[in-house]
């Protein structure tokens, strides 16, 4: 497990052009949390970005072991295909954890108490989101990518972004972005955790089942 | 003498292809050269042999042990080299055997040092600057590393140039010098299997043909190219298969030696694998 978990983040963060694409997406995000420093842009941040970028250690390996058709020799390592699908799995998870530390806690706190245009509790709540958000859209975009590869899965990936972002706007307009706020922390947990929970364990099954079909 | 492959009824079925009723067993400390055309089923058998797909068997068997209950405990002593490396050619030797290290609880990264200085492979370089012979070489320190029991090389050598094939074969021989370990090397380049081989399995539309040991082909059978007459007079149970040629036959004998005895003057040529191969890939041989 560590050493497919060591190739996939090296893969990952090591590999030049996904390096890069790292550390311009990072710097996008904090410039622009500094430009417009509002309750909008943390909310657009760390409930929508996070969610999303949170699949990029799956996406890059599968685009790298595609390359090198990898998949043909992990299978005669001393691993099951279930070591294999849990340990791609939780690099995500991993990142996720990462991202949450690195990115959304110094973004909130920022606001909380740098600019102070957020409370503590309207923080908390929005960093709530962000997991509940992120623990929704992982198992989707995990399952998507191991069934789809990269390229179909890229697209899968841009299609689900649209719908967030196009939601996000409806909801921004429509009824405005407050009102998620206006949700309170125990509803946050208990339903958004009960759905995450319940696709989290379907998306595992899942992505177990397709890797055993297309390695079959 | 202990096998360490045992396959009975062996099945893999896709939409064209089929590969039917596969029983062999290898013995341990065996070279074992598998042959047969492009999609002949080489590959398919050695990747349902290292559960990389699925398949059907009565009894597939590794070191005595059940793929299918013992996948992770045989995996660790076998290594397997493909016709290409499947590392990332962003790695470099050092972080593949980083990596290995995790993935095997056997690895010996002294030793992966010690042939990467004795193949001369440098530890840093990223290996999309080595040469197809190099990366056969990398393939090759990464297999010994982990002290495998068993070496299976699907096309290991194609595109390999004479000299790199030479020295893989000797790093094969060298590696097989020691009684516990045993080789399962599918190739297209019959004159390798000829050089190192203890036995020669042929695979032929999914089917086995045969599996037999390479003295036996070679001191048993022979190629007669005659007439009809002498055709009539050979003892049929002595005639593998015959193929019409415009005036003359072109034929397998086995018992080369009994022939020879008898018809003194005859040529009988002893086949090389190839020629066995075409022999009995050919259209219009008629096998008996």
């Amino acid at each position: 497990m560590l050493g497919i978990m060591l190739k996939d983040f090296y893969q990952a963060f090591c590999n030049r052009k996904n390096l890069i694409n790292c550390f311009f997406g990072f710097l996008t995000y904090f410039v622009l949390f500094f430009a417009m420093p509002s309750k909008y842009i943390v909310m657009l941040l760390v409930c929508l970005t996070i969610p999303m970028i949170s699949v990029s250690p799956l996406q890059y390996s599968i685009e790298r072991d595609e390359l090198s058709k990898f998949d043909q020799i992990i299978l005669t390592y001393p691993i099951s295909k279930k070591k294999i699908v849990v340990t791609k799995l939780l690099e995500t998870y991993i990142f996720s954890f990462v991202c949450l530390f690195t990115l959304s806690i110094p973004i909130v706190l920022t606001a909380v108490y740098g600019y102070k245009f957020l409370d503590f509790n309207d923080g908390l709540l929005i960093l709530v989101e962000s997991a509940i958000f992120t623990l929704i859209m992982l198992p989707i975009n995990n399952a998507g990518f191991m069934m789809l590869g990269n390229k179909k899965g890229t697209i899968m990936y841009v299609v689900i972004l649209s719908f967030f972002v196009i939601g996000f706007l409806i909801l921004n307009f429509a009824v405005g972005v407050e009102q998620l706020l206006s949700i309170s922390l125990y509803q946050w947990l208990f339903y958004g955790g009960m759905l995450a929970v319940i696709l989290n364990i379907a998306g595992y099954f899942a992505c177990l089942k397709i890797y055993d079909i297309r390695h079959s | 003498m202990e096998n360490v492959i045992e396959i009975k009824n062996l099945n893999k079925i896709y939409d064209d292809f089929r590969l039917e009723n596969i029983t062999l067993n290898i013995s341990r400390g065996s070279v074992v050269g598998l042959i047969g055309e492009n999609g002949a089923g080489k590959s398919t058998l050695i990747r349902s042999l290292l559960g990389v797909i699925k398949s059907s068997s009565d009894e597939l068997k590794i070191f005595g042990l059940d793929l299918k209950t013992d996948e992770i405990n045989i995996k660790k002593d076998i290594a397997v080299i493909f016709d290409q490396t499947h590392y990332d050619e962003e790695f470099s030797p050092k972080f593949i055997g980083k990596m290995l290290s995790k993935v095997y609880s056997n690895w010996d990264q002294k030793m992966f040092l010690e042939y990467l200085t004795q193949f001369q492979l440098p530890l840093k370089k990223k290996i999309k600057k080595f040469s197809r012979g190099m990366k056969m070489k990398l393939e090759f320190a990464i297999a010994f590393s982990h002290g495998a029991k068993l070496l299976v090389l699907d096309e290991a050598t194609s595109g390999l140039d004479p000299i790199a094939r030479d020295e893989i074969l000797s790093i094969i021989r060298k590696y097989t010098e020691d009684e516990n370990h045993s080789v399962l090397i599918s190739s297209h380049i019959t004159s390798d299997l000829d050089k190192i081989s203890d036995y020669i399995v042929y695979i032929h539309n999914g089917k086995l043909m045969f599996m037999k040991p390479y003295e036996e082909l070679r001191e048993d059978y022979g190629i007669i190219h005659a007439g009809k007459e002498l055709l009539d007079s050979l003892d049929h149970d002595d005639v593998v298969g015959i193929k019409k040629e415009s005036y003359s036959y072109t034929i397998l004998v086995k018992n080369r030696t009994s022939i020879q005895n008898v018809f003194e003057d005859l040529e009988i040529i002893r086949p090389t694998i190839e020629e066995m191969m075409l022999f009995y890939s050919e259209k219009g041989v008629e096998l008996c």
